[in-house]
């Protein structure tokens, strides 16, 4: 090789150092500059997904920079969960995901919690209606109870899998009522509805989404709804807390809840930058209409009223699914307090 | 009937009928590409088309999503890769025929059958939409099980030569099917305490390996020439077309119903629709698994009678028939509407807007479809050289592409170095991936149906008996396995086994 040829050589790779080193720095860019990744913790088409991908493209806008939104689904979340924690917290990657992560532990699925994610927005938060086909002899809540009651573990309530809503409910009704039923699990609340509209179960509950409409449209009949008040969007359907004040505690957060974290450790003005996108959004007038249609509640919640809301519905829920023997390990473990 | 103007919608509006038309074209790619799924392209749509009208974002995804089913069949016709889980069942045939030279009248043939049962499921959907979606309602568990088990069956048809080798992939099959969380406890099962383990093994994975990667590992071993294909004729003769047409109704019927259960779709359809064909056809134009052109009448048209099949139960109740249509429930959501029982009768005219684009892209089908043939055969003729290296990058970019892992690309490679040693063992590949795909429908079903007879055997086989619907899945199961049976033979060998024994 000639002289000339090594020289060019090595000035070509020093020239490519060099822009490697200066592309690499962090000459201070303002965050956003380059596209986000956002994972869904849950399948396309659910409840998750779009209210997530409706917030995430208003957000967008906001930021001036796209978010791809990819769905990672499985173990109830977990991997998700898992993939997000696992890359650089610096805010490229934003995890959409609903109330699991804070079960996990007692679950045994995976040692991670939001406690290992710093939120940006909690942003809905919806109740469970517990539903029977209309042909059912059960015509209200106490009648439900009654025949639990008469039959121990021979009414069969469909589950959506363990730590899901409807196995939730079943909890709260054993910690309320002391009745059991025969868990039967299903693949979500899409199967969960057709078993029932099918009359090969008894009864389930059902989350908002998939609720709302069977009901409205006549095909399923509520009992009631898992929450203190009762909503605007069923009329006439009472609420548990209503009914039993003594589980208006219990019930102050039971629900599932949405939101947009990233991971703990990620830069103070990134998440300034993201909460104040994300916020826009959730304030934006689409997404309040898409909210309110459903009758979800909307939550708004950021930083240390996030934090609080997830740690309350931690202790009440994982204290509850313990108690009523579906969990692996006792939440003192992992220093849940007794709420 | 209200709403019956919606229909003509889509064809009145020049805009709508491009959305559909440019819906179709890149379905046809994103099927015909392995781990480029339709339900990636509607979600990734769901979040593009917030800001547009519905008819529009709903014009384009019905385009993508009758593209998309048909356009797994290109690939696993000339690769023998099938583009998508559906196209599964199409390879059997469709491959052995462009090794004799005939892709261009099978992709033809192929184009031909997914518009007619894409047709008949959307006659379906528009006629008979209350009652299919009823008789979906009384699909129980244990009908789903009986459904499973019936597909089971298939590894019969699916065995080339030894059925013990058959039976055994089967067996591998449904035993990758049961990694991860325990459906029903949550407990990891397989999963060697690693997280990455939790969902399981994907069976688009497994399917890629199987049959994209090992395909191309095995044509690097054995110098097949690439075949030089006649494409004088690619619109197949009137006379097939209607000797075939009895079978593709039968078909289109099968995947119609199919489809509109919730939690099975297009793959098993087609899959089922091979087995039908495979056990009513007595002489088939060449055996099946060699070039029959029933082998490929069937699945196809068995997969897209599936789509019309899907959107029954979404608008009738509003519960997702698959995947594609639950992310159709998401855009109509984002979009103010209620997609639920109330659909029908409050806004009937979007039922029929969804009828006429569904129409519209059948035709459109049949144009791009037919239109691209000549080229597609080319494929065939491409050197090893060049394919070979195509086949092993799309399978990577593939796998990865289902759900942006790295580890599912580790399990592709996996599978496709076992598929490869497979396929030089004669083992065959087709039971395995029908094992991983029935695999989680067996058990879910198993359990959910003992769990709804209070665990107890008895009231589990008295409820089959009982129940009109299992009973008849039942009967026909039973009629299939004993129909197939070498009585016959079944019988010389009793009458001849005691005069063994005394000698």
């Amino acid at each position: 090789m000639s002289k000339w040829m090594r020289t060019v050589g090595l000035l070509l790779v020093a020239s490519l150092l060099v822009t490697l080193v200066v592309g690499c720095s962090p000459a201070a860019k303002p965050f956003p500059d380059r596209t986000i990744e956002g994972v869904i913790a849950w399948g396309a088409g659910g409840g998750t997904d779009t209210s997530s991908r409706l917030l995430a493209s208003i957000a967008e806008a906001k930021l001036g920079q796209s978010i791809t939104m990819t769905n990672r689904t499985g173990g109830t979340g977990a991997i998700a969960t898992q993939y997000v924690h696992d890359r650089p917290a610096d805010g490229y990657t934003v995890m959409f995901h609903a109330e699991n992560p804070q079960l996990y532990q007692v679950l045994g699925l995976s040692t991670l919690t939001y406690a290992d994610f710093e939120p940006i927005i909690l942003t809905v938060q919806g109740p469970t209606v517990i539903v029977v086909h209309p042909d059912s002899p059960i015509q209200t809540y106490e009648q439900l109870i009654e025949q639990a009651k008469a039959n121990p573990g021979r009414v069969n309530l469909g589950i959506s899998g363990v730590g899901g809503q409807p196995y939730v409910t079943a909890a709260i009704l054993k910690s309320l009522e002391g009745v059991t039923f025969n868990q039967v699990a299903f693949d979500g609340d899409g199967p969960l509805a057709t078993a029932l509209l099918g009359k090969h179960i008894d009864v389930t509950g059902l989350a908002l989404l998939a609720a709302v409409p069977q009901v409205q449209g006549g095909t399923l009949r509520a009992l009631a709804v898992v929450a203190n008040a009762p909503l605007d969007v069923l009329p006439g359907v009472p609420a548990i807390g209503e009914l039993r004040p003594a589980a208006r505690s219990m019930l102050t957060t039971a629900g599932f809840f949405y939101g947009v974290h990233v991971r703990k450790g990620t830069p103070q003005p990134v998440i300034d930058k993201l909460r104040e996108a994300f916020v826009a959004a959730y304030n934006d007038p689409k997404f309040v209409q898409f909210a309110r249609e459903r009758g979800l509640v909307l939550l708004g919640h950021t930083g240390q009223a996030a934090r609080d809301y997830m740690t309350q519905w931690q202790r009440h829920m994982a204290w509850l699914i313990y108690d009523a023997g579906g969990a692996k390990e006792s939440p003192a473990k992992f220093n849940i307090a007794r709420p | 009937m209200a709403g019956l103007e919606g229909f003509l919608i889509p064809f009145l509006n020049i805009e709508l009928l491009l959305y559909v038309a440019v819906g179709v074209f890149v379905g046809i790619y994103i099927g015909a590409i392995p781990g480029l799924s339709v339900t990636m392209a509607v979600s990734l749509l769901l979040s593009f088309t917030y800001a547009w009208d519905v008819y529009p974002a709903l014009a384009l995804m019905v385009g993508i999503y009758t593209g998309g089913v048909y356009g797994g069949s290109r690939s696993a016709i000339l690769l023998n890769i099938p583009g998508a889980p559906a196209a599964v069942a199409t390879g059997f045939d469709g491959y052995p025929l462009a090794q004799l030279g005939e892709a261009g009248k099978a992709m033809g043939l192929a184009t031909t059958m997914s518009v007619l049962g894409t047709f008949f499921g959307i006659v379906v959907l528009a006629v008979a939409a209350p009652f299919v979606a009823s008789l979906a309602l009384s699909f129980a568990p244990r009908d789903y099980l009986l459904l499973a088990l019936m597909g089971m069956l298939l590894v019969g048809s699916l065995s080339r030569g030894s059925l013990s080798k058959a039976l055994l992939t089967a067996a591998l099959g449904i035993f990758v099917g049961l990694v991860g969380m325990d459906p029903f406890t949550a407990q990891p099962r397989l999963t060697f305490d690693n997280p990455g383990l939790l969902g399981g093994i994907s069976f688009v994975v497994v399917m890629i390996g199987l049959f994209g990667l090992s395909e191309g590992l095995y044509q690097l071993h054995h110098k097949i020439p690439p075949v030089k294909q006649k494409i004088d004729r690619i619109v197949p003769d009137l006379k097939l077309v209607l000797k075939n047409l009895p079978l593709a109704l039968r078909c289109s019927a099968l995947g119609t119903l199919i489809g509109a259960l919730p939690g099975t779709g297009g793959d098993i359809a087609a899959l089922m629709a091979y087995d039908h064909a495979k056990r009513t056809i007595k002489n088939p134009s060449r055996p099946f698994g060699e070039g029959a052109w029933e082998g490929v009448v069937a699945p196809e048209a068995a997969n897209n009678a599936a789509i019309g099949g899907a959107f029954i139960p979404m608008m009738t109740l509003g519960i997702p028939g698959d995947s594609v249509t639950a992310v159709l429930i998401g855009v109509m959501m984002i979009h103010g509407l209620r997609p639920g029982p109330l659909l029908m009768r409050e806004q009937p005219e979007f039922f029929w807007m969804i009828v006429g684009s569904l129409i519209i892209s059948n035709i459109f089908l049949y144009i791009f479809g037919m239109s691209g043939i000549r080229i597609f055969s080319k494929v065939v003729e491409i050197p090893k050289s060049i394919i070979v290296p195509i086949i092993l990058v799309l399978s990577v970019v593939g796998s990865y592409a289902i759900n942006h892992n790295v580890a599912d690309v580790y399990w592709m490679i996996a599978f496709g170095v076992l598929g490869y040693f497979m396929k030089m063992y004669d083992y065959p590949l087709a039971p395995m991936v029908l094992g991983v795909i029935l695999s989680p429908l067996i058990e879910s079903n198993f359990r959910r149906a003992m769990a709804l007879s209070h665990g107890n055997v008895g009231d589990f086989l008295l409820s089959i008996v009982t129940s009109p619907l299992s009973a008849s899945l039942l009967a026909f199961t039973v009629i299939m396995l004993v129909s197939q049976q070498d009585w016959k033979g079944v019988l010389t060998r009793w009458t001849k086994r005691p005069a063994k024994n005394e000698s």
